[in-house]
């Protein structure tokens, strides 16, 4: 008996499930704290900053990370790209989950968050960005519900309700591009209002443009990304077809990551020229923009096109991490380190303790569904009735 | 050095005339990036169409 009980201790007891398990409760302790106290204890929001990084983080970063779902559907269903299929359900899996999350983080943000669904219900607030970003969001998660749905009713056994959905793949698809197209770049006209508080170098009326093409970085970046960790992770989940169509992907991915990064880049060069902006270059911020730029877009499109040329799979992979961190540098850049930049330094926002913890929080929750569903449904392996469907 | 405009239409001339500048080295260097990006592809086009003519 103690042996049965020693092996089951240890099964449970991995680093992994003590690690989350301790920020689990610490986020579900923040979590109590935040709907019985309010804002006003648990974040160092302000008038001058209404949003800090859980709009920063969870919300922008969440947005663009969860991008994969658009651009691995469109690649494979819209251009016809049928070598890349097998990312197709963790792509569609991540962006489910990542949407998902940002609007569970949403619910800790918004003062009165029982009152999300009034801008549908109530008025249609059809003048605002934030209106149209609210609904797209809206839309895209039941899109990414749906076409998510296929790989649960496999595992369930509900074989004609899975035929139906699978029927639905190629319309939500197209949904699913229209509506991150105008959500993605609407998230960056949203800063489009406050030409006085974000930095110059930052602020430009390209954003949405920015925001929109980024978005496809990031997406592509993710998919790797999130191929390799699942790579070390699950590779025992995998079967024949998503092993073999994984080093291609990679270099497909990496190669479109490349082209895209360097119109990315061009881009950004127009944005600063149109502004005239070139000699705030030389400032303490021009530098961290430059460690931006150069740092993570140059660099990442000039390691793209390295590992591209030279058929080297494990730094694409690397560069998919690094272009990553980058996305998640420039949203926090326009949200939160360039905004309100002229503001004194004992005015500026830095985030409370509590808002990195539910930021963490849900990294950890998202982390801990992805595993939960990989470990037990066709996502990472084709459901043996249905291969002859694909 | 930045120079200073006293009307917006001597802005948008400065801004533009170098945006438009930007904009042509930029796709020159695209087209040149593309070259880069794709060259390899060619040769290993080459090398299996020479693999498929020995075949045959």
């Amino acid at each position: 008996m103690s042996g049965e009980n020693t092996a089951v201790n240890k099964s449970i007891f991995t680093p992994f499930n003590l690690i989350t398990g301790v920020i689990v409760i610490i986020g579900l302790f923040i979590t109590v704290i935040r709907f019985t106290k309010g804002l006003g204890a648990t974040t160092n929001l302000s008038n001058h900053t209404p949003w800090g990084i859980w709009i920063g983080f969870d919300l922008l970063v969440g947005v663009a990370l969860a991008a994969g779902g658009y651009v691995t559907s469109a690649a494979v269903y819209i251009f016809g790209m049928k070598r890349y299929h097998s990312a197709v359900r963790p792509a569609v899996l991540t962006g489910f989950l990542g949407y998902l999350f940002v609007v569970i983080a949403l619910h800790y943000d918004v003062g009165r968050p029982w009152r999300l669904p009034y801008p549908f219900l109530v008025g249609w607030g059809t003048t605002s960005l934030l209106f149209e970003v609210g609904l797209c969001v809206a839309l895209y998660l039941s899109v990414l519900f749906l076409e998510f749905t296929p790989a649960p009713l496999e595992w369930l056994g509900f074989k004609k309700t899975r035929n139906l959905a699978a029927k639905l793949t190629m319309v939500l698809t197209i949904f699913g591009v229209v509506l991150s197209t105008l959500h993605q770049s609407s998230l960056g006209a949203l800063f489009l209002i406050a030409p006085s508080k974000l930095h110059p170098l930052w602020y430009s009326p390209y954003l949405p443009v920015f925001f929109f093409v980024s978005s496809i970085i990031a997406g592509l970046s993710m998919v790797m990304f999130e191929g390799a960790l699942s790579h070390k992770a699950f590779h025992h989940k995998m079967d024949e077809t998503h092993l073999s169509e994984s080093d291609p992907l990679v270099l497909g991915f990496g190669k479109a990551a490349a082209l895209v990064l360097a119109g990315y880049f061009t881009i950004k060069i127009v944005g600063v020229t149109a502004g005239n902006h070139w000699h705030l270059l030389t400032t303490p911020y021009g530098y961290w923009f430059l460690v931006e730029l150069l740092g993570f877009v140059a660099l990442p499109c000039f390691l793209y096109a390295i590992g591209v040329r030279e058929k080297n799979v494990k730094l694409i992979r690397f560069t998919a991490g690094w272009t990553v961190a980058g996305i998640v540098l420039n949203r926090l850049n326009v949200s939160v380190i360039a905004f309100n930049y002229h503001l004194p330094a004992g005015e500026r926002y830095v985030p409370h303790w509590m808002e990195i913890g539910i930021s963490v929080f849900m990294v950890t929750l998202l982390i801990l569904f992805f595993r939960f569903i990989v470990t037990r449904m066709p996502i990472l392996y084709e459901h043996p009735d249905y291969k002859e469907t694909h | 050095m930045h120079p200073v405009f006293y009307t917006l239409h001597s802005f948008l001339l400065h801004t533009e005339s170098i945006t438009y500048l930007v904009m042509l080295i930029s796709l020159l260097s695209i087209l040149g990036f593309w070259f880069f990006l794709t060259e390899r592809d060619n040769d290993q086009e080459e090398e299996t169409q020479q693999r498929h003519q020995g075949h045959h």
